[in-house]
């Protein structure tokens, strides 16, 4: 080995990092070499200092008192993405969005609905339900975020109960079509044009609810339609109006929730929007005209 | 240990975090230069250990060595991110953190200022192998693992940087201050 063979292993050979027959060659020509020698043992005192001084360096910093608690905001902040299927379940929400309900805003045929809700909601109660650290966290974002009793009678929060709470998961479709004539919004923010999906299902009291989702990194809507009951009644909040009809806004932590009816369906909006957009949503409900999306 | 067990709920993800936070941030203060920075990098590393934890495979290797992949990637982002045409090293903010003033630079160690603008000057590839080496005490194999690049590639880009080094910590220290003089000014 020559003198610079050597210098481009010496960091190497200080470091342990050579072979045994290197190491065997290094330290013969070391031995013979007085100035691979001083080089070594130049090496080797800034080896030294570079490792005490970044010792040094770290020895008296550490994260913030506050670090912990910076991080479960944002932790929290990213919830309501992860309560969407596509964080939960990529593949299925795949699926859904591919066959299912809505795909830019538009509705398919029922029948067609009916065949693919079928599939995609029960691969997507297994995966749920096979997650229980989602199963948990899900449930108790949404108790969290919207102040909402599960067990209160909301169709839409019944159905995050049965699936992420570990419920009775008897999600049936209930047929080719829904009881009602299903709205869908003809305005949307910008920021969440073509972010849709939706499904459809029936719960285990019997009745059917449409769950139309936009949602992009920053911003989301849930809309959930049901048939209205007889005497179309609204939860306790601050009282607003919807196409001059009553309706209601419940502010939870970081969304908010907005019930009202257009004729016979009773519609939710749960979201981050300002109130503004969600009442420019909510009044911009119009009957969807199935099998707009064929083809 | 944590790192091995499912992060179930919120109390099991904290007891991580608590666990290995001094590792992440420590590792980032070293490669980013500045608490502010460090504390950043702190919090996206974390967001992502939280989000990808169910990819960590302990069968691929230990929980610390994919805990420093993220860490060093997250600070190697950083650094592309936001300075796209690369600045200039020596305007890398090494300290901010520790030197506002010129009477907390006269009260630190010069030797261990000399050492620190002399690896504030690394390119960002350079600095990493020499954190993960010097700071970590890391095996060759173990940060080529963690940066995902060949045995050789470590041992060339640790021979580069300790030729800067070089020319830095034997340029003399009157020349390191005078840089920080500037820089500061």
């Amino acid at each position: 080995m020559n003198c610079r063979e050597v210098n481009e292993l010496l960091v190497a050979y200080l470091d342990g990092e050579v072979t045994p027959s290197e190491r065997e060659m290094i330290a013969a020509h070391l031995a013979e070499c007085a100035s691979c020698r001083e080089e070594m043992y130049r090496l080797m005192q800034m080896q030294r200092r570079l490792s005490r001084s970044l010792k040094a360096m770290a020895a008296d910093v550490s994260p913030s008192p506050q670090a912990w608690s910076h991080l479960q905001a944002r932790l929290t902040k990213r919830a309501p993405q992860e309560l969407w299927p596509q964080r939960l379940a990529p593949d299925v929400w795949h699926k859904l969005t591919k066959v299912c309900l809505m795909i830019k805003g538009e509705i398919l045929t029922k029948h067609k609905l009916a065949v693919a809700v079928v599939t995609t909601l029960v691969l997507a109660i297994t995966i749920m339900a096979s997650i229980p650290t989602v199963r948990s966290q899900a449930g108790e974002w949404v108790a969290r975020r919207f102040h909402i009793e599960f067990l209160g009678g909301e169709v839409a929060l019944e159905r995050f109960h049965i699936e992420f709470l570990g419920g009775e998961v008897a999600l049936e479709m209930s047929g080719p079509s829904v009881e009602f004539s299903p709205l869908q919004p003809t305005y949307l923010p910008a920021v969440l044009q073509g972010s849709g999906g939706g499904i459809v299902a029936e719960i285990d009291d019997g009745s059917e609810f449409i769950e139309l989702k936009y949602s992009n990194d920053e911003r989301f809507i849930s809309i959930t339609q049901t048939k209205a009951p007889a005497d179309k009644p609204l939860p306790a909040g601050q009282e607003v109006t919807v196409n001059g009809q009553p309706a209601v806004l419940v502010t939870g932590i970081d969304g908010k929730r907005l019930t009202c009816y257009s004729g016979e369906v009773k519609v939710e909006l749960l979201s981050n929007l300002s109130v503004e957009e969600m009442l420019k949503v909510a009044e911009s409900m119009a009957v969807a005209e199935a099998g707009e999306s064929e083809g | 240990m944590m790192c091995c067990s499912r992060i179930g709920d919120e109390q099991d993800f904290a007891a991580l975090f608590d666990e290995y936070k001094n590792l992440v941030y420590k590792t980032a203060y070293l490669q980013l230069g500045g608490a502010h920075e460090a504390e950043d990098a702190l919090q996206e590393v974390f967001v992502k250990v939280y989000e990808s934890l169910d990819s960590y495979d302990p069968e691929k290797g230990a929980f610390t060595t994919w805990l420093h992949r993220i860490t060093i990637n997250q600070c190697l982002n950083r650094r592309r991110k936001r300075h796209p045409l690369s600045i200039p090293p020596d305007r890398i903010p090494w300290l901010t953190s520790h030197t506002s003033s010129p009477e907390s630079w006269t009260q630190m160690s010069e030797e261990i200022e000399t050492v620190r603008q002399a690896v504030s000057r690394l390119s960002d590839k350079q600095r990493a192998v020499v954190i993960l080496r010097y700071y970590r005490e890391l095996s060759y194999a173990e940060i080529a693992d963690i940066l995902d690049i060949p045995l050789g590639t470590v041992k060339s880009r640790l021979n580069l940087a300790h030729r800067t080094l070089r020319k830095e910590l034997e340029g003399g220290e009157t020349s390191v201050k005078a840089r920080f003089s500037q820089w500061e000014v």
